[in-house]
C-alpha cells in the first residue's frame, strides 16, 4: 500500500451477503484481489466523512487504520496470551486473526460458512450481527505490547526477548496519572475502526472468539465519535470539551511528515518493525460537569484556540499557523503559557509531531452521577519517547484540572502483511 | 424433574435446575449417564443413532455452558459457598460425556484435531480447578476467590467451551 493509505470504493452493493457466493467460488484471495483492483479513487461525501461502503485493503506495506481517514467509530481491545500459551499458539493466533481480518475488512463474514451457511448442528461460524452491512470502512490494526517480549518479572514466554525493540518499554509514570491496572497494558491489541459501530464491535467480538484458549480479553474501549482527522479530505470533528480536535494533526496528504514522524525507519529499526509504528493509548476521563461551568474566554485560553472556528488565539482561521511569540499590549503572551496547544506544539517539543487518532467515549456514569466521559487518546509515532516528551510538556497544561488519565498502554505496531503472509511474520520468522 | 439420564429431552442439562443436587443424586446421574451412553453406543448402527449421539455431546456442551453462565459469575452461590463442587461435578459430567463420543469424533482428521484440543482444554481446566481442592476433599468457597482467580477459571471454561461447541456437528459428521 502506498500513502495515502487507501481510497474508499463507492460501491454500496458490495455487501457481506452479496459476496457470500463469490467468496465460496474464489476464496479470500480472489476476493482480496478483486477488492484491490476495484479500489479506485473516489471523493468522500460532502460531510467530509467516508461513504459507508468504503473498503480498505487489509494487506499492504503498512497496516491500515493509521493514515486511513479516521472513521467515526472505534472498538479497541487489549488481550493477554493464555498462561500456558506457546510460541506456536501465538503464531497460529496471528495467522488466524490475519485471515479473519482480511475477510472482515472486505465486508465478508469471518469464515466461509458464515452465520447461516454452516452445519445446523454447530454454532454459526460468524456471529451474524453484521449480516447485510457493508464493509463500512472497517480497518483492523494489530499491535504487540512490551509484555509479549518478557513479563515484568523477566519471563521470556515466547523466546522474543532478544527481538524486543529497545524503544518498547512500559510508559513512565506521569504527574497526575491515576491509572487502573485493569484498564492498562496488554500483550496484544486490536484497533477496529469503522463508520458503523456494529461493524467495529462485530470485528472485535469475532476476533476475541477466535482467540479463546490462546488469548483473552484484558480490557476494551468503545469510541462513539472520532476526535481527529487524519486526512485533509475530512472536516475537523469536536471532542467532548466542544473544541475542534485534529486541526494541526499529521495528515495522510503530508507523506514527508508521515515518513518522518509515523513509520519506523530502517535506521531506527529493529528490522522486523520497519514500516511499522508505535501506538500509545490513554483513557483520559474528562470532568465535564466542572468544565461546563468554565467561562467561554477561559475555555479558549486553556486551549489557545477559539471554540467556534478553532483558529489560534494569535489570529486567523482554523488552519492559520499559530504564533506562539505573539504578545498582547501589556506584554503577556496571546497564547497563554499553560495553553494546551502551546505545550503540545512542535516548537515547544523539539519538532515532535504525533499522528493523533483518538475517540470520544461515554461509558455510562459513576456512583456520583457524573458521566464517565472522556477522550480515548490514541497516537501513532515512530518512537514512544515522542509521546513521552509531549506528555511531560503537558504537565503544566491548564486543562489538567479537568482531566484524569485512568488507562495507559503502548504497543509496537508491526508493518503490514503482504497477501499470503500473516501479521507478525517479520517478528516470528 | 430431570430425566434419568441427567439430560432434558431437548438435550440441555437437567442440572440447569437451580436446586443443588446431592452428591448421591449426582453419582446416580453420572452412573445413569454412563449406562445410557453405553447403550447408545451399542445402538450406533441404529437408523436414528445420530439423534442419540447429539444428545450426548449436547449434554457435555450444556453442562459446561451452565458453568460458564451460572457458576462462574457467582450467581448460584446464594444458598451456599460450595459451588466449586458443582462446578467440578459439571466438568466431570461433561468429561464423561465427551469421553464416550471421543472415538467417534476422532474418525476424521479434523475431528481428531478437535478431540485433541478438547482433551487439552479439559486437562487445563482441571488443573486450574485442582488449585482450589477436589470433589472428595471439598473446595475453597467461591467467595474467597479473587477476581483474578475467577477470571482464570472463566478463561479456562471459555477455552474449553469454544472447541466443545463444535463437537456435535463433528460427531454427527453433519
Ligand atoms: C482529553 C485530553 C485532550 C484534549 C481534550 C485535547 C484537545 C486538543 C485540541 C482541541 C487541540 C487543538 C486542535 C488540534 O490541533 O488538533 C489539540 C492539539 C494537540 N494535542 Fe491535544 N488534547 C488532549 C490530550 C492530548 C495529549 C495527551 C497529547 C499528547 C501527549 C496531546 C497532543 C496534542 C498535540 C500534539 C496537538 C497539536 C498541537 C499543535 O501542533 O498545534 N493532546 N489537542
Amino acid at each position: 500500500m502506498t500513502e495515502p493509505d487507501a481510497t474508499p470504493t463507492p460501491d454500496a452493493s458490495f455487501s457481506r451477503r452479496g459476496l457470500l457466493g463469490l467468496a465460496a467460488a474464489g476464496g479470500i484471495g480472489a476476493v482480496a484481489g478483486l477488492a484491490a483492483g476495484a479500489a479506485i479513487a473516489s471523493a468522500p461525501d460532502a460531510t467530509g466523512g467516508t461513504p459507508a461502503s468504503a473498503r480498505y485493503p487489509f494487506f499492504g506495506e503498512h497496516q491500515a487504520g493509521i493514515t486511513t481517514p479516521a472513521q467515526d467509530r472505534l472498538h479497541f481491545a487489549a488481550f493477554d496470551l493464555a498462561p500456558d500459551a506457546t510460541r506456536d499458539d501465538l503464531a497460529s493466533l496471528l495467522a488466524d486473526w490475519t485471515e479473519a481480518a482480511a475477510r472482515l475488512t472486505q465486508g465478508l463474514e469471518v469464515g466461509e460458512a458464515g452465520a447461516v451457511g454452516g452445519s445446523p448442528y454447530a454454532p454459526p461460524d460468524d456471529t451474524g450481527e453484521a449480516l447485510g452491512l457493508p464493509a463500512s470502512g472497517l480497518t483492523i490494526t494489530f499491535g504487540f505490547g512490551p509484555t509479549l517480549f518478557g513479563t515484568a518479572d523477566g519471563v521470556d514466554r515466547f523466546r522474543l526477548a532478544a527481538r524486543r525493540p529497545a524503544a518498547l518499554e512500559p510508559l513512565p509514570r506521569f504527574s497526575g496519572d491515576a491509572l487502573v491496572p485493569e484498564r492498562s497494558g496488554g500483550d496484544l491489541c486490536i484497533q477496529a475502526c469503522a463508520d458503523d459501530p456494529q461493524v467495529a464491535v462485530h470485528a472485535i467480538r469475532n476476533l476475541s472468539r477466535i482467540a479463546f484458549g490462546r488469548a483473552m480479553l484484558r480490557w476494551s474501549q468503545l469510541g462513539f465519535g472520532r476526535t481527529s482527522s487524519t486526512s485533509t479530505s475530512q472536516t475537523t470533528p469536536r471532542n467532548l470539551f466542544g473544541f475542534k480536535d485534529g486541526t494541526a494533526n499529521i495528515k495522510a496528504e503530508e507523506p514527508d511528515a508521515v515518513a518522518e514522524h509515523v513509520w519506523v525507519s530502517r535506521e531506527q529499526g529493529p528490522e522486523w518493525l520497519v514500516g511499522g509504528s508505535y501506538l500509545v493509548a490513554r483513557r483520559i476521563r474528562m470532568i465535564i460537569e466542572s468544565w461546563d461551568r468554565v467561562q467561554l474566554a477561559e475555555q479558549e485560553a486553556l486551549f489557545g484556540r477559539t471554540k467556534g472556528e478553532g483558529g489560534p488565539m494569535s489570529g486567523g482561521g482554523e488552519f492559520a499557523a499559530i504564533d506562539l511569540a505573539a504578545t498582547a499590549r501589556d506584554g503577556s503572551p496571546v497564547i497563554a503559557r499553560d495553553a494546551h496547544v502551546r505545550l503540545a506544539h512542535p516548537e515547544t517539543n523539539g519538532g515532535i509531531r504525533l499522528l493523533r487518532r483518538g475517540y470520544n467515549f461515554v461509558d455510562g456514569n459513576d456512583a456520583l452521577g457524573r458521566l464517565d466521559a472522556g477522550l480515548f487518546f490514541l497516537s501513532f509515532q515512530n518512537d514512544p519517547e515522542h509521546f513521552v516528551t509531549v506528555q511531560r510538556s503537558l504537565a503544566s497544561d491548564g486543562l489538567n484540572e479537568y482531566l484524569k488519565h485512568v488507562g495507559s498502554a503502548v504497543f509496537a505496531i508491526p508493518p503490514g502483511a503482504h497477501e499470503g503472509d500473516s501479521i507478525g511474520d517479520t517478528l516470528l520468522n | 424433574m430431570p430425566a434419568a439420564d441427567g439430560l432434558n429431552s431437548d438435550g440441555t442439562s437437567a442440572w440447569l435446575d437451580w436446586r443443588p443436587s446431592t452428591p448421591e443424586q449426582r453419582t446416580q446421574f453420572g452412573d445413569q449417564l454412563v449406562a445410557d451412553v453405553q447403550q447408545l453406543f451399542d445402538q450406533v448402527t441404529d437408523a436414528d443413532f445420530s439423534v442419540s449421539l447429539s444428545d450426548i455431546s449436547n449434554g457435555a456442551i450444556g453442562l459446561l455452558d451452565e458453568v460458564a453462565t451460572g457458576k462462574i459469575s457467582g450467581e448460584e452461590d446464594w444458598w451456599s459457598h460450595t459451588d466449586l463442587t458443582d462446578f467440578a461435578a459439571n466438568v466431570d459430567g461433561a468429561s464423561v460425556a465427551f469421553g464416550n463420543v471421543q472415538k467417534l469424533a476422532a474418525q476424521s482428521d479434523e475431528g481428531a484435531k478437535l478431540a485433541e484440543e478438547i482433551e487439552t482444554q479439559f486437562d487445563a481446566l482441571e488443573r486450574v480447578l485442582a488449585q482450589y481442592g477436589s470433589i472428595e476433599a471439598g473446595f475453597t468457597p467461591y467467595d474467597q476467590l479473587t477476581d483474578a482467580q475467577r477470571k482464570q477459571l472463566s478463561d479456562a471454561v471459555n477455552a474449553l467451551a469454544e472447541p466443545l461447541s463444535q463437537l456435535t456437528s463433528t460427531v454427527l459428521g453433519l
